[in-house]
């Protein structure tokens, strides 16, 4: 019953919010790009998480 | 009026509690210690016990509780993995998500504390506040540290988001600096090699390191351009088409595999060239790593002294290599680094802001009390444990005693060393120790078989006297924690012949005049001893010199291995009478074995502790 539970807001909820996130941007930061310069992120404040109220260095040559 | 803070960490590995007193660490444990559990991970209440007893207090005397980490933060960080992973990580989904909900889920931590402490009977539960876990790490690193301001790095797995960060500390104020964050992780990378070649994540990793020696690093290049793209600064990014940690319950999947030809080692499979070539080609990619990063913490505070804390500042090669390197010129390693050591950072952090000072900088000392900041035990009580179960011992006079274990140990004895007040740490220093002569050829092995039952491939790491150190070991500055490697000194080495040994027989070949404590390729983890650090281990070294000449004893952790180093009077006798330690030495009181009476047990006890 629970695994049933799970599994419905596994495949109904968390896959296509998953796969919408990846379509619109990096949600784990997983591109590496050999332009980048650094990969250090600069907290801003209290940052929660990737890409909130922060800002990585992301400074291209 | 003083002011108590009590720490906590639980409930992932390695659970432990410190109370800070003015913002000075006063009693520290790991719960694994009184439990008998290794690295334990649930709440530790006879830890919080103890630390209440030493200072004899109740929970109403201490103005607040700190917990290690922020388990909202950290389930949103779970919660964002798991979905980035959809749909391939649904069996990872099912196990996780359970434990973090409902009443007594992870998600809840601090009422699971509160409830906890509660449960204690030691009066009202003031208030619990969270820190970031690597603000606990930092603090842990920066606040004890003897320095006004320092550079302070800390590198882990991870906790909540952030696995590697970067401050700077000044005075009683700790300014993050810039972060890495989570899947990227150098700790999780070492993690995954661990897990490869067929250890426990979480433990195996210092196995990993001091495998390395043996290999030739020959898949570093293969690591830097595949798995993770390192930048001149240090930051790095891992490429997680080769990690399986994102979806499942696993660190490593196919395509790490094919990348190094086939499947990882099974736990008790053989060592071979390869596991050896892994360990040393992911230790040097470390190395570069950590070397980059700490640069980065020099230029971006403009500090001369570097703080480390986090699992991978448990990497005492990578620190040693810090050190050589002359990028600072000085590096101080707090001694609990992994994620036990956050009980003790939470509760500074929170004396921090609090107003408390750090007086201890003016006299140049740190304030980790030589890491001794667990149990003791009065002669009195070890004295009523003795005769309440007519153990045959002999009482010496306290300036005796030095002396006389220095003769048994000269003797080619092997002394269980039950003094002070126990480490709190991964690391034995002196308190809770196995000792024996490392000039001894066969005493590495005659304590691996007699006492830790079983065969290694490491060496046993060297105490020497602080003031000594220069004459056997290349190591510019203290070590009193022993999270530093260094090289054996070139005049204490010997001309190495040819005996064919290959792979872990090369162990036996002997490299210089201290051969129990010196690796394959010369290097040693060397704990230095100072009288303000450990007064009574000083004075046994001293003695030991006067007697031999030489200031250097094996230190290893007084347990059987895969059993939690031994914290009461009983634990130690219990351990030296299954093991084949010769001399126990608890306070002024010494047992010899020939003495004892036989000893029996109604189970096997030896079946009863898991591999390590
Ligand atoms: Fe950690």
């Amino acid at each position: 019953m629970a695994t049933l539970l799970l599994g419905v807001v596994y495949f109904l909820l968390a896959t296509p919010i998953g796969w919408l996130s990846r379509l619109l941007h990096d949600p784990l930061s997983r591109r590496r790009s050999r332009r980048t310069v650094s990969y250090w992120i600069v907290p801003a404040g209290r940052a929660d998480a990737p890409g909130e109220r922060s800002r990585a260095t992301r400074i291209t040559s | 009026m003083s002011e108590l803070i009590l720490g906590v960490s639980a409930f992932y590995h390695d659970s432990a509690a410190a109370i800070v007193r003015d913002g000075v660490p006063v009693a520290a444990a790991q719960e694994e210690r009184f439990s008998r559990v290794r690295h334990d991970s649930s709440f530790p209440a006879r830890a919080v016990g103890y630390c209440l007893d030493e200072l004899g207090v109740s929970l109403p005397d201490v103005s607040a509780i700190a917990y290690y980490e922020d388990p909202r933060l950290k389930f949103r960080r779970v919660l964002a993995t798991l979905i980035g992973a959809a749909p391939t990580g649904f069996a990872s989904f099912r196990e996780t998500i359970p434990g973090w909900l409902g009443t007594g889920g992870k998600l809840d931590a601090l009422g699971n504390v509160r409830r906890e402490l509660a449960s204690l009977g030691r009066g009202p539960v003031p208030g619990i506040v969270a820190r970031r876990h690597h603000e606990s790490h930092a603090a842990s690193a920066f606040f004890p540290s003897p320095y006004d301001s320092a550079a302070v790095l800390c590198v882990d797995g991870v906790g909540e988001w952030a696995t590697t960060t970067l401050w700077h500390g000044r005075g009683t104020e700790l300014t993050s600096l810039a972060e890495i964050r989570f899947p990227h992780s150098l700790g999780l990378l070492y993690s995954a090699f661990t897990y490869f070649c067929g250890f426990k994540v979480d433990s195996g990793e210092y196995k990993l390191m001091g495998l390395a020696p043996y290999g030739e690093p020959r898949f570093a290049e293969l690591i830097l351009e595949r798995l993770i793209d390192v930048k001149p600064d240090g930051s790095f990014r891992l490429n997680m088409g080769y990690f399986a940690y994102l979806r499942g319950q696993v660190m490593t999947g196919r395509a790490f595999e094919k990348l190094f030809g086939g499947p990882r080692r099974t736990a008790e499979g053989p060592l071979t060239q390869r596991e050896f070539d892994l360990a040393a080609s992911v230790q040097k990619v470390t190395e570069e790593v950590m070397l980059r990063l700490a640069r980065t913490a020099r230029d971006r505070t403009g500090e001369s002294v570097l703080c480390l804390a986090g699992g991978v500042a448990l990497n005492c090669v990578a620190n040693g290599k810090i050190v050589e390197s002359g990028i600072f010129d000085e590096v101080w390693v707090q001694p609990a680094a992994g994620d036990a050591g956050g009980a003790l950072g939470a509760a500074l952090a929170v004396a921090m802001t609090n107003g408390a000072r750090r007086e201890h900088t003016g006299r140049g000392r740190d304030a980790m009390s030589g890491a001794l900041l667990g149990p003791s035990f009065t002669s009195a009580q070890i004295a009523a444990y003795l005769d309440g179960r007519q153990i045959p011992h002999q009482r010496l006079e306290p300036g005796d005693l030095p002396g006389a274990v220095a003769a048994e140990l000269a003797s080619g004895r092997i002394v269980g060393w039950f003094q002070d007040r126990m480490e709190f740490g991964p690391r034995a220093l002196g308190a809770r120790s196995i000792l024996g002569d490392a000039r001894d050829p066969s005493m590495r092995s005659a304590m691996n078989l007699k006492i830790k039952f079983r065969e290694s491939f490491r060496p046993f790491a060297p105490a020497v006297l602080a003031s000594e150190v220069k004459d056997y070991f290349d190591l510019g500055q203290e070590s009193p924690y022993m999270l530093l490697v260094a090289q054996v000194a070139a005049a204490r080495q010997v001309p190495v012949t040819d005996t064919g040994a290959t792979g872990i027989d090369l162990l036996r070949v002997p490299r210089s005049t201290i051969p129990a404590v010196t690796h394959v390729d010369g290097s040693a983890r060397v704990q230095t001893v100072t009288a303000d650090g450990n007064p009574g281990f000083h004075a046994l070294l001293t003695a030991f010199r006067e007697r031999t000449g030489c200031p250097v004893l094996v230190n290893t952790s007084f347990n059987v291995r895969g059993e939690p180093i031994v914290n009461s009077p009983h634990d130690a006798y219990t351990c030296f009478m299954r093991t084949n330690i010769d001399t126990l030495v608890m306070g002024d009181f010494v047992l010899h074995k020939s003495e004892q009476p036989p000893w029996s047990e109604e189970s096997d006890w030896r079946s009863e502790i898991p591999l390590d």
